[in-house]
């Protein structure tokens, strides 16, 4: 069976923003990101131009971590970003599925430098579990 | 050529915790460092035990995205893992779930990056990562295979290993 077809490609200048939503990806000892939150086929991001911070943190529990990069940046790494519906927030027009369809002994290498290339937006604040 | 290996002392005899590639009958030079700090083993494995058994209470859809609750096969074959881990080295990594319901073992030191994951239970995917020197070495080995991951901790706790 084919793959469904993707969503239009969201233009390079646009850039993306994607929740930590679980301390267990926040780096706290270097206050960074771990490439965890990236190292998959496909993940879910909100295009910046059509959703702030706080719609976007919105529908998550508080004190989750947001961080950005460049749609076009990510591209040249192998990650593509597609403009697609996330059928748990339909509603949620911002919304874009990344793509990575590189082999997959390489996308550890690749996340780590999409990491490279976000900027921490909010730090998170979630608390630390017990 | 030069290793280093943990060994345990027993009967008499030095016996190494891992295989090495030595022909039968190879004479060796051994310079013995300081004993073991059982203690220190001791709590990096529970500390990290622990951490486990958090990460398998996780729930569905743990990380907002949809995630399934972690593979108990894989975090069974980390705990495992980490048994011969904590006789190896006390530089005590983050455990760290994935939305793939796998298990990530990281070291941090500046942007040094070491990543084993449990990417299912007879596999290990690591990431060694190090911008300073260039450094960005991505491959798979099996899990059982303990010489390839003390050769991945001594690269990043910087113990000499040129094998």
């Amino acid at each position: 069976m084919s793959e469904p077809a993707r969503g239009p490609q969201v233009p390079a200048s646009e850039a993306l923003r994607r929740a930590i939503t679980s301390l267990d990806w926040w780096v706290a000892a270097e206050d960074r990101v771990s490439s965890a939150a990236f190292a998959f086929p496909v993940f879910s991001v909100d295009v910046a131009s059509l959703a702030t911070p706080e719609q976007t943190l919105g529908r998550f529990k508080a004190g989750c971590g947001l961080v950005q990069f460049n749609s076009g940046a990510a591209r040249q790494l192998g990650f593509d970003a597609r403009q697609e519906l996330d059928a748990r927030f339909p509603e949620n027009s911002a919304h874009a599925n990344v793509y990575c369809d590189l082999p997959k002994n390489e996308r550890k290498r690749r996340a780590q430098q999409l990491v490279s290339l976000a900027t921490i937006l909010r730090a998170p604040t979630l608390s630390a579990p017990p | 050529m030069t290793i280093s290996v943990a060994a345990i002392y027993e009967n008499g005899v030095l016996r190494p915790r891992q295989p090495l590639e030595l022909a039968e009958g190879t004479e060796v030079r051994l310079t013995i460092s300081a004993p073991a700090d059982r203690a220190a083993d001791a709590e990096v494995e529970r500390a990290l035990s622990a951490r486990i058994d958090r990460l398998a209470a996780l729930e569905p859809n743990w990380d907002g995205y949809g995630a399934p609750a972690l593979d108990r096969h894989i975090l069974f074959a980390a705990k495992q893992f980490i048994g011969w881990l904590a006789t190896y080295t006390t530089a005590q990594p983050l455990a760290v779930p994935m939305s793939s319901g796998a298990l990530q073992l990281e070291w941090h030191q500046g942007q040094k990056i070491l990543q084993l994951e449990f990417e299912d239970p007879m596999t290990i995917h690591y990431l060694k990562w190090d911008p300073a020197t260039g450094t960005e070495e991505e491959d798979v080995f099996p899990i059982g295979d303990t010489a390839k991951a003390a050769s991945l901790i001594d690269w990043f706790t910087g113990v000499a290993a040129n094998v």
